[in-house]
């Protein structure tokens, strides 16, 4: 039996250090870890003040209403605008009676060096000049060392890449209720649009 | 020659007895829950798909998975108790890492109702699935468990082999095509092994790879990996390791048959030619399973094809001569152990000439997806590879006197027999009426032909599993008087 | 014994030299892409180990208990650093990174220590087994279209499963070069 010991023992040890590591097994990415350590939904959405494409000044919690947020940047090569692409299609999937008048979306930059009102204004044009209900954002008078942390406590990572412009991060999409919770949160990447609008339409009726 | 001492082989024994107990009772119920398939085929249950598919899955791979590690733990017993030492202690914590591995497909299967089937055909274990991730999760982790197992328990017989018998050139008998007088001469069970072992574990190498990656993607369900490379690795692992159950099984036949005919069944050229060639062959054999994937490369097509046809002549060829030879007017007592032995052997013929036709591509736009398949694997598994493992079941039950009349075995056998091959036949007659298989029931199909064929085949099948039970207990019974007695015989002698 | 402690006034320090210049000097070049940092910069640290174990050829594990449980330890810690969460943050930080470093130097240098002793079973099994876990993190690398690791780029995470799959293939030829070697050997013995 003493024999057995020690393997066992080495086996139960490895184990738990990488199910620690990966939250259970859970969590292999340091984007899905950093969403997990943020902690459980429903959890409070951090305040924060934000701008938008008219220069307006404005915050989540003041909005009174579900909010769909996601996270990008404008000099990104690919991703942002490929889950920006399906947003457009969620946002025109969904309901009309529910946007804007229960649910809107935003889409904030965190590139706060290269975006500034003017781009994501034009940038927001490329959607359609009839998105009412989907504002595109900036964060307003935060230094990047605070709005990096606000980040990581709503659950998502950002990277810059040393010699690019490239910013590695999360896409995870937030939906936020009018309590300013955040009550869901989806992975564009793996979910179908059926899905999100599916489960965003569920929790308005449980309203 | 080793020498082997007596307290050894007693502690042998003892551990072949334990494996053959726990076949013994996990047998009769993967064969239940084929009866229970059958059934709900032939419309008379109402088992619903998730309970019928997991059924199948559990049938699938516990029979596999069972025949393979008791083919391999009576070559162990052969081995260790005439050929070579084998460390029991070893032995015995194959058997339990077996057992938990065994528990963890149960548990995944009937509990969690994992049920893409024994193939676990890419992406069939993630999309659409009727069962929760945990049981794909748990399933594979027994599997890979199964795998470790298996991989150890070949490395150690192989290894102990080639140490005794003065390395893998020996073992695989190359010293006999030279021209040298005095060479190490090796038992035919000993070749037998050897070639079958070797291709396993680079069979199980590449299983867990693909075991592997279905845990990955079982943690990371957006992961897309390419099907057709899915199956091959999946088909190389599973059709490689269903093909050397078969061979070690032969092997057997090769080492016990002897004593019942009393003549020599050495090794000889062309033994060594024949099992050469098929030591190669069997690793490329399983492509004739992929002649219905279009897009697999034309040449493997017809590599498949020519690696089938070559794989079924030298071994099978040799072996079936051998076996005529060893029983052609031989003065012998056809006591049940040697009749299983023939009926195997016999068995091996028909479900690999059906595995022939099957393998032509001609013919197999034709029968594949139909019930032809699972006829022909019916055919070598239950005719063949179980005959053998009942043959030796007797041989390890028996006393002394291994030729001694039993005519409740005797009569288990032919009814045995005869319910087998009255099920197999509902199954060739399924896939020649272009039954499909892998359906839990046949009431969606358009033609109104091939509907009722399939149900009332399955009706009949049914049947035959009930005959085929009936002289499955009676050879268990039969076993068990043999058991009593050994026991009492042994205790006798100690007293 | 003279000629064995040259030896080893000589190839210690070039061990403690290349440690620093792959640990330290380099770091930044090889956190710069994937197939540099898995490819290159672990596996330099893992053959340190074992050409660390090298230099001390009577230190083996004998006891067959202690020589599972450090197979399990080598095997888990080669999953830890395959894991993209491990990559992420030893390439963030730079204490975890040399952590990882001394994790691979210390898989190398036990590895040997192992197989001095091991049985044939355990090393092929073994080997067996890091050539599998290769070629399915290889072939899910290659083929994954969603980024794993913050620090790197998708173009960089194929990179990495392709050469990881060449590297697998490699490993299954030596692993089956190693079992037929010694079976083959056991007629000298």
């Amino acid at each position: 039996m003493k024999k057995f010991l020690i393997p066992i023992l080495s086996l139960i040890i490895c184990t738990t250090v990488i199910w620690k590591w990966t939250f259970g097994f859970n969590d292999f990415t340091i984007f899905s870890y950093t969403l997990t350590k943020a902690g459980k939904i429903p959890r409070e959405f951090p305040k924060i003040n934000l701008v938008d494409q008219n220069g307006k000044v404005f915050n989540i919690e003041n909005k009174q209403k579900y909010i769909l947020i996601n996270f990008v940047y404008l000099n990104c090569p690919n991703v942002c605008h490929k889950v920006n692409n399906k947003l457009e299609e969620i946002y025109h999937l969904i309901d009309t009676n529910i946007v804007p008048s229960q649910l809107e979306f935003v889409t904030v930059s965190f590139d706060v060096k290269n975006d500034n009102i003017e781009r994501i204004e034009k940038y927001r044009s490329y959607f359609g000049n009839n998105i009412d209900g989907w504002t595109f954002a900036l964060p307003y008078q935060v230094n990047e060392k605070d709005f990096q942390q606000f980040l990581k406590s709503i659950g998502i990572w950002a990277y810059k890449m040393p010699e690019s412009n490239v910013i590695n991060h999360s896409i995870y999409l937030f939906l936020i209720s009018p309590e300013n919770k955040i009550i869901k949160t989806f992975d564009p990447a793996r979910e179908t649009n059926a899905f999100i609008i599916e489960q965003i339409e569920q929790c308005l009726k449980e309203k | 020659m080793i020498q082997i001492d007596s307290t050894e082989i007693k502690k042998q024994k003892k551990l072949a007895l334990t494996w053959a107990i726990t076949f013994l009772i996990l047998f009769p119920v993967l064969i239940t829950l084929g009866l229970l398939m059958r059934l709900r085929q032939g419309e008379i249950t109402e088992t619903g798909p998730s309970e019928f598919f997991s059924y199948m899955t559990l049938h699938g791979l516990g029979m596999a998975g069972i025949l393979f590690t008791f083919a391999f733990a009576a070559l162990w017993y052969l081995n260790s108790t005439r050929y070579v030492r084998l460390n029991l202690k070893f032995g015995w914590f194959l058997y339990f890492l077996i057992l938990i591995g065994v528990v963890g497909l149960l548990y995944g299967t009937l509990i969690g109702k994992f049920g893409p089937g024994w193939y676990m055909l890419y992406p069939l274990p993630f999309k659409g699935t009727f069962w929760p991730a945990w049981a794909t999760k748990v399933s594979v982790i027994s599997l890979i468990i199964l795998g470790v197992a298996w991989l150890l328990g070949i490395l150690h017989m192989i290894y102990a082999l080639a140490k005794q018998y003065g390395g893998l050139t020996n073992l695989l008998g190359w010293q006999y095509l030279g021209k040298k007088e005095n060479i190490t001469e090796i038992p035919s069970v000993v070749l037998i092994t050897t070639i079958s072992l070797i291709p396993g574990v680079f069979a199980l190498i590449i299983g867990a790879a693909m075991l592997i990656m279905y845990l990955l993607q079982s943690f990371e369900p957006s992961l897309a990996f390419d099907p057709l490379m899915m199956k091959n690795m999946v088909m190389f692992f599973g059709h490689t390791l269903v093909n050397i159950t078969m061979y070690c099984a032969v092997g057997w036949v090769y080492a016990l048959l002897p004593e019942f005919t009393h003549r020599e069944w050495k090794v000889n050229k062309a033994v060594v030619y024949s099992w050469n060639a098929s030591f190669f062959f069997i690793l490329f054999a399983y492509l004739h399973h992929l002649y219905m994937d279009f897009v697999q490369p034309t040449s493997l097509q017809y590599l498949g094809q020519v690696v089938s046809y070559s794989s079924a002549i030298p071994a099978t060829g040799i072996t079936m001569f051998g076996v005529i030879a060893q029983v052609y007017h031989a003065k012998m007592k056809w006591s049940i152990i040697p009749l299983m032995f023939l009926f195997g052997m016999a068995g091996w013929a028909i479900g690999g000439f059906a595995a022939v036709v099957d393998s032509t591509i001609a013919l197999n736009s034709s029968l594949h997806n139909t019930l032809w398949v699972p006829a022909h694997f019916h055919t070598y598994m239950l005719m063949g590879v179980v005959l053998f493992i009942f043959g030796f079941l007797f041989y390890l039950f028996s006393g002394k006197d291994k030729e001694e009349k039993d005519g409740l075995g005797k009569a288990g056998f032919w009814i045995f027999v005869l319910g087998s091959y009255g099920f197999l036949l509902m199954f060739y007659l399924g896939g020649l009426n272009s039954v499909p298989r892998r359906y839990s029931n046949y009431s969606g199909l358009e033609i109104d032909h091939v509907r009722e064929t399939g149900a009332h085949l399955a009706q009949c099948a049914a049947l035959f599993v009930g005959v085929l039970l009936v002289g499955l207990i009676l050879m268990y019974l039969s076993l068990f008087c043999k058991l009593i007695q050994q026991k009492v015989s042994t205790k006798e002698s100690n007293s | 014994m003279l000629k064995r402690k040259i030896t080893l006034s000589i190839t210690l320090p070039l061990i403690v030299i290349a440690f620093y210049l792959i640990s330290f000097y380099w770091n930044e070049w090889f956190c710069i892409t994937m197939p540099r940092h898995q490819l290159v910069q672990l596996p330099s640290m893992f053959f340190l180990g074992i050409i660390l174990a090298l230099c001390f050829p009577k230190l083996f594990i004998n006891d067959i208990s202690w020589s599972i449980a450090t197979l399990i330890f080598i095997m888990a810690s080669l999953i830890f650093w395959m894991l993209p969460h491990s990559i992420d943050y030893a390439v963030i930080n730079n204490s975890f990174n040399r952590l990882m470093h001394i994790n691979m130097l210390l898989d190398g240098f036990l590895l040997v220590l192992v197989f001095r002793k091991i049985f044939f079973e355990l090393k092929i099994l073994f080997l067996g087994m890091i050539t599998a876990m290769l070629l399915a993190s290889g072939i899910t690398l290659s083929v994954f279209n969603i980024l794993l690791c913050s620090s790197f780029t998708i173009e960089q995470q194929k990179q990495t499963g392709h050469s990881l799959i060449i590297i697998a293939t490699a490993m299954f030829v030596f692993t089956a070069f190693i079992f037929f070697r010694t079976l083959k050997q056991q007629s000298k013995s």
